[in-house]
């Protein structure tokens, strides 16, 4: 798999031409990195939707962004903590949902980096995948997760030392 | 061991989406709908404490009062400095197309405003930096709600600053879509649009689609803000003997065609 930029450091990418080519471009990597950080394909999913659905509505100006990218993956992050406290609007849809096995539990089941993320808190996870896998540097990190980015840096060391010693335990 | 970063990226591609452009298409007009369906949920609760305080008014010793309070205002003026959401008009009344909003931000710098429902949140416009103004029309139903607003580029904190206000129906414009289920119990929830429009109105559609459920005497109406603009979807709510047994729910317009989108129905049904 590619090494990608991070979309903030990263220099200003092309104006797509459509929010269509904007959608295919970006939502495999936005949908991977949310399901880490939430260790829920279902989760993930909503999120990418809700983020996509904001960018959408505002397409208009968000493709004049000099990074349309950084954009969505800020409306995401925001979606992505909030959630803590957003009252859950369909109970019974979600009810239908969640009987169902997360593909996530079952990837975890048999792999050991999976299962390490799995465990971790929430915030750990996020600041692991932002800093680690998206390339975000532990300010741009920081911000997005609204926390201090000495925080991020001890969350994604902790989170890093956790995955890496359940990965070389699987390994080894 | 493998390097921490390929382990993360092989890992994230293994879950593929399930939907692509057409199922964010149908995203976008289903967050809209259940917005409203979920919101109802608030409704019978408004409804059962908005009975009893009637109940309660008109059995007192006070004299019944004939006439609304004055002046209530239709359209809910919000005033974001960029920290928190000023309600000019902490008392506001719906219209028959849904609550208008209008939101004037002065800071120097673009905000968005978030009404949040104790059944969900509504309402977030985004308004550009200093002394502009916004207006929207949200399908918002009655109740209380806090309000919150501040920069668009940021999340709400843990310890928001907030502001109240009361969106009354004193007209009963809105009509509520809540299940009331004699098992209290509710199902369906499931998607069954067939990508098609159906045939005739929604409620003609409903009739065929369900015959083999609908039963005498039950009756059909429309559900939520009778003058909602289209691009809310059409809810059809379906009566037996007083309680709201089933709603169905369309998305699409008049010339184009009706799709039927999703449908909830209490276990009797």
């Amino acid at each position: 798999m590619d090494r990608a930029a991070g979309a903030a450091e990263a220099p200003p990418k092309e104006t797509p031409a459509s929010f269509e080519d904007f959608f295919e471009a970006e939502r495999h990597r936005l949908h991977g990195a949310l399901t880490l950080m939430t260790a829920s394909v279902h989760e993930a999913e909503e999120l990418v939707q809700d983020a996509f659905l904001t960018v959408w509505e505002r397409w208009d100006r968000v493709r004049e962004m000099e990074r349309p990218d950084g954009y969505l993956y800020r409306v995401a992050m925001n979606a992505f903590r909030r959630r803590r406290r957003r009252l859950r609007l369909d109970l019974r849809l979600r009810a239908a949902v969640e009987d169902a096995p997360d593909p996530f539990a079952r990837v975890a089941a048999g792999d050991a980096a999976a299962r390490a993320l799995a465990v971790l808190p929430r915030r750990e996870r996020a600041a692991l995948v932002l800093t680690e896998m998206l390339d975000f540097d532990s300010n741009e990190a920081g911000e997005l997760l609204r926390i201090k980015p000495s925080t991020v840096r001890v969350l994604a060391h902790r989170a890093r030392e956790r995955v890496r010693r359940e990965i070389g335990d699987d390994d080894g | 061991m493998a390097d921490l970063r390929e382990r993360l990226e092989d890992l994230a591609g293994r879950f593929p989406e399930r939907e692509g452009m057409d199922g964010l298409d149908r995203s976008r007009r289903r967050r809209q709908l259940r917005s409203r369906v979920l919101a109802g949920s608030l409704a019978l609760l408004i409804a059962a404490v908005g009975t009893a305080s009637a109940y309660l008014a008109f059995r007192g010793t006070r004299p019944p009062v004939a006439d609304q309070p004055p002046a209530i205002p239709d359209t809910l003026r919000i005033e974001c400095d960029g920290t928190t959401a000023h309600v000019l008009t902490p008392k506001v009344r719906v219209r028959p197309d849904g609550v208008r909003l209008e939101v004037t931000n002065t800071a120097s710098f673009e905000t968005w405003t978030v009404l949040s429902l104790s059944s969900g949140s509504g309402g977030s416009p985004i308004v550009p930096a200093g002394q502009t103004k916004t207006s929207v029309t949200t399908q918002l139903i009655p109740g209380e709600s806090d309000v919150w607003c501040g920069p668009s580029r940021e999340d709400v904190n843990d310890d928001p600053v907030e502001d109240h206000l009361e969106i009354v129906d004193p007209d009963g414009v809105w009509v509520s879509d809540q299940l009331d289920c004699p098992s209290g119990r509710g199902v369906g929830g499931s998607w069954s649009g067939t990508g098609e429009p159906g045939m005739g109105s929604p409620e003609d559609q409903v009739r065929e689609r369900y015959a083999n459920k609908i039963r005498e005497g039950d009756n059909l109406d429309r559900a939520g803000y009778p003058e909602a603009d289209d691009e809310w979807g059409i809810d059809v709510r379906l009566t037996r003997e007083g309680r709201v047994t089933a709603t169905f729910h369309f998305f699409g317009n008049p010339t184009d065609g009706w799709y039927h989108d999703s449908y909830s129905a209490c276990q009797e049904f």
